[in-house]
């Protein structure tokens, strides 16, 4: 983009982008992309710099919000996500370290390899509970002083093309270091590519395995404080943990525009079809709820890095751990809409199977669950202690994706924090009447629920058992609700007239939420908020507006 | 790939039952499925004390408000088996373990995503499936259970399923339709969805080699990470697994107390 064109505020230059990254892929099929299609996909993506998205703007890129960047990479992920994720956010995710904790030489390394269209790999250690992707890990021996990297490790994603490789790798004494790698000067048979891990979802990722050998590791490879790398994966894994639920959230937006595509293509053919069905309307509502709900934790934890950075961990976590389980979930509710095109693998409805395959890849499973658990529980039961029905709400900025931020401090994020980052805004909208208000009040209750049960338990103590296991979903359903209830506000106080600023939703969603949780309340949402949002899912199928917060305008594909 | 299937279902007669035989083939194929008998599960003590905790606060109160003695029987001894089967994979105890479940009626173990559940039961035998390899669904029926003649050819099964039902001798078309109803019944619980995924809008092969899901005119269904068993539970009853491996690999722990890594927890607890 010419810099004589740039806008002014960060709101409208965001939009601008989305805007040209929608225009630049609409030409592609969307969830079809494999092999040519998938590398011309690529090079349309080099062509516009994709790159300068993960390079924070003082070192040349356009990174300037971390929820901007959730945002600027949902054109991508909605047409595939070997494409926007695979291709795209990962190298923002290998390269959090070097942000994070990376010294000049090395952030200034990171942002040329980017901005130069070069590509970053993460070879992440193993940790308990493992599965094919984080199961195994480079260790790095020392010897006289000097170091070296071992070892193999079956499945990094872009294994075989990133110049620039961060890995995480244990020491004989139990620590771990994050090493910054340039593949390009490492000695002849250092570094030996494996082969491919072949995936049934994500297909189109190039994942594989590379393998170590007396690799020499240079003092200014290591990233961070030596001997700290555990504390600095896991920092670093706040902010990728803010940003994974928009490459889910732009995949479940093409899986709900394919059902609704099929239900508004074939009503003719069905008088009974999913439109007119109490069920498939349920479920089409459900999908957009579900959206809605994902995009306002993923906002408040994306923000929240800018404006929390040393107590955001809990909601990201709980949004990385939420998140995933929603969106899956109502894309299988979905498939009943679809019923026989369930089982395209391409056409017209083709990328629905596509997404619902990808979904669970992109979530990590149960070894992704298990260590966004370990964040949670590692800190709920002192936020129950002293924080929750205690403390103040956030700032308001936080849940106002309009508004500018300031710069992010990535060195100022911290594992745990001492307050909590979101559920204050429950107990702020406790004085609301009406139906919205009785679903509040429900679950006020059950955050006093959690908060006795949590209290209870010492840090450190009883983590790991499924009682506590299960108390961790059920916050993470709150912080989820409290999200949305804050974004619903804002827009109330606001943007009035906007649909975000309407009631329904919010009374749709705390449903959806409190079903979850099995709280005591009206089992639906009346008539018509139902048909508030059933009329929404319509109107932005026809007017071809994204299904999250922004209602960005779709090119046609 | 062809994806591991479920095997065929293990006997438990009781909360001391052979879970070693349980928890060999879930640690060898990644899925087990479990079966019981009704009788065998009903417990001697129906006092709140013991089986408020056994269910858990939702299950009791349904308990509670169930009236007819076959339909309260069936609901408790098919949650003890189910949460006694889930406490023996995670090495925990029935009462620890949440079941819950979602909106529309799938249940699922709250907070431990290592292993996903699936339930079935007639009024004698119940069915328990789980798996942690994604996603599975179990149904049981009676194997003499009639259903030609019925209306089901019509209102479950795809035109290529009604061709391949007819091409065969009538005294085996019974039992080949159940299977039929078995196998759509476990992959419609599998995606969460019960009848609302209509049964006229994908259909099954039975050639015992390998189990297909396909399309109603019989071209192919689900990709390579489907696989689907019928299984016959001591000539009685008819058993089914519909299984999808989300492709991560063997994962061979399934217990809640190794869920949390210990170093990343010494991090988040401010050790390390």
């Amino acid at each position: 983009m010419e810099r004589s064109v740039r806008a002014t505020t960060a709101e409208a230059r965001l939009r601008s982008r989305t805007d040209e990254l929608e225009r630049v892929l609409a030409p592609l099929p969307t969830g079809a992309l494999a092999g040519e299609s998938l590398a011309r996909a690529e090079r349309l993506l080099d062509d516009c710099q994709f790159g300068a998205e993960f390079v924070p703007v003082e070192f040349g890129g356009r990174l300037e919000r971390i929820d901007g960047l959730g945002r600027v990479v949902r054109p991508a992920c909605r047409r595939d996500l070997s494409l926007g994720f695979g291709y795209g956010l990962n190298c923002y995710f290998a390269s959090t370290p070097v942000w994070v904790a990376g010294d000049l030489a090395q952030r200034e390394w990171t942002a040329a390899l980017l901005l130069g269209g070069g590509r970053m790999a993460v070879a992440r250690p193993a940790v308990a509970h493992a599965n094919d992707f984080v199961r195994d890990e480079f260790a790095l021996v020392k010897d006289d002083g000097r170091r070296r990297l071992d070892g193999a490790k079956t499945a990094v994603l872009n294994y075989a093309r990133a110049r620039g490789l961060t890995v995480i790798a244990s020491a004989e004494d139990g620590t771990h270091e994050v090493l910054l790698i340039d593949r390009e000067i490492l000695p002849e048979g250092a570094l030996r590519i494996l082969h491919r891990y072949r995936t049934v979802g994500l297909d189109g990722c190039e994942f594989g395995g590379l393998e170590f050998a007396g690799c020499p590791v240079p003092d200014e490879a290591v990233v961070g404080e030596a001997g700290q790398g555990m504390g600095l994966a896991v920092r670093c894994s706040v902010v990728t943990r803010a940003l994974l639920p928009s490459a889910l959230i732009a995949a479940a937006d093409t899986v709900l525009r394919t059902a609704i595509r099929f239900a508004v293509e074939t009503r003719g053919e069905d008088p009974y079809g999913p439109l007119r069905s109490p069920y498939g309307r349920e479920v089409l509502t459900g999908a957009l709820l579900d959206l809605l709900i994902s995009d306002s934790i993923a906002l408040a934890a994306a923000r929240g890095i800018h404006l929390l950075p040393d107590r955001v961990s809990a909601c990201a976590a709980a949004a990385a751990y939420t998140v995933p389980k929603l969106l899956q979930d109502s894309a299988h509710d979905l498939s009943t809409v679809l019923g026989e095109a369930y089982f395209d693998a391409k056409g017209r409805y083709g990328a629905f199977g596509r997404m619902v395959r990808d979904l669970p890849l992109l979530a990590q499973g149960h070894a992704g669950t298990a260590a966004r658990q370990a964040m949670l529980v590692a800190q709920l039961p002192q936020l129950a202690r002293e924080s929750w029905l205690v403390d103040d709400e956030p700032p308001a900025a936080l849940l106002r994706p309009w508004e500018d931020l300031p710069p992010a401090d990535l060195a100022a994020l911290t594992p745990a924090g001492s307050s909590d980052p979101i559920v204050p805004v429950l107990s702020a909208c406790a004085g609301l009447g009406g139906e919205l208000g009785e679903l509040v009040t429900a679950f006020l209750g059950e955050l006093r629920k959690l908060r006795g049960r949590f209290a209870k338990i010492t840090p450190g103590d009883g983590l790991s058992t499924p009682d506590t296991l299960a108390l961790t979903d059920r916050y993470a359903l709150v912080c989820a609700a409290a999200a949305s209830l804050g974004v619903w506000r804002e827009h109330r106080d606001a943007r009035p007239g906007t649909f975000l600023a309407d009631p329904a939703w919010i009374t749709g969603a705390l449903h959806r939420l409190g079903a979850l949780l099995g709280l005591d309340i009206p089992k639906a949402p009346q008539e018509d908020v139902e048909r508030r949002l059933f009329d929404a899912v319509l109107e932005r199928y026809e007017q071809r507006r994204s299904y999250d917060l922004y209602e960005t305008t779709l090119a046609e594909s | 790939m062809a994806a591991p299937t479920a095997g065929a279902p293990v006997l438990v007669s009781g909360p001391e039952g052979q879970w070693d035989e349980v928890l060999r083939p879930l640690a060898a194929r990644g899925t087990v499925v479990t079966y019981g008998r009704v009788a065998d599960w009903l417990p001697e003590e129906t006092e709140e004390r013991v089986l408020r905790p056994l269910l858990g606060p939702r299950d009791w109160g349904r308990f509670q408000r169930l009236s007819h003695r076959r339909v309260r029987e069936g609901f408790l001894a098919s949650r003890l088996l189910l949460k006694h089967t889930a406490a023996r994979v995670l090495a925990s105890s029935p009462e620890s373990v949440d079941l819950a479940y979602k909106p529309g009626g799938r249940p699922y173990l709250r907070g431990c995503d290592q292993i996903d559940i699936s339930l079935s039961h007639t009024e004698e035998v119940m069915v328990v499936g789980v798996t942690r390899r994604g996603l599975l669904g179990v149904d049981v029926e009676r194997a003499e259970r009639p259903m030609v003649g019925t209306g089901v050819e019509f209102q479950a099964c795809t035109p290529h399923e009604r061709e391949l039902l007819e091409s065969l001798p009538e005294r085996t078309r019974n039992s080949a339709l159940v299977r039929l109803w078995t196998l759509k019944e476990a992959y419609s619980k599998a995606i969460g969805q019960g009848l609302r995924f209509r049964f006229t809008e994908f259909g099954f092969t039975l050639d015992d080699a390998r189990i297909r899901l396909q399309r109603p005119d019989g071209s192919p269904g689900t990709g390579p990470e489907w696989s689907f068993g019928t299984y016959a539970l001591e000539s009685d009853y008819v058993v089914s697994a519909a299984l999808r491996d989300e492709g991560f690999g063997a994962a061979a722990d399934t217990a809640a107390d190794t869920t949390l890594d210990q170093s990343l927890l010494g991090v988040l607890l401010g050790r390390l």
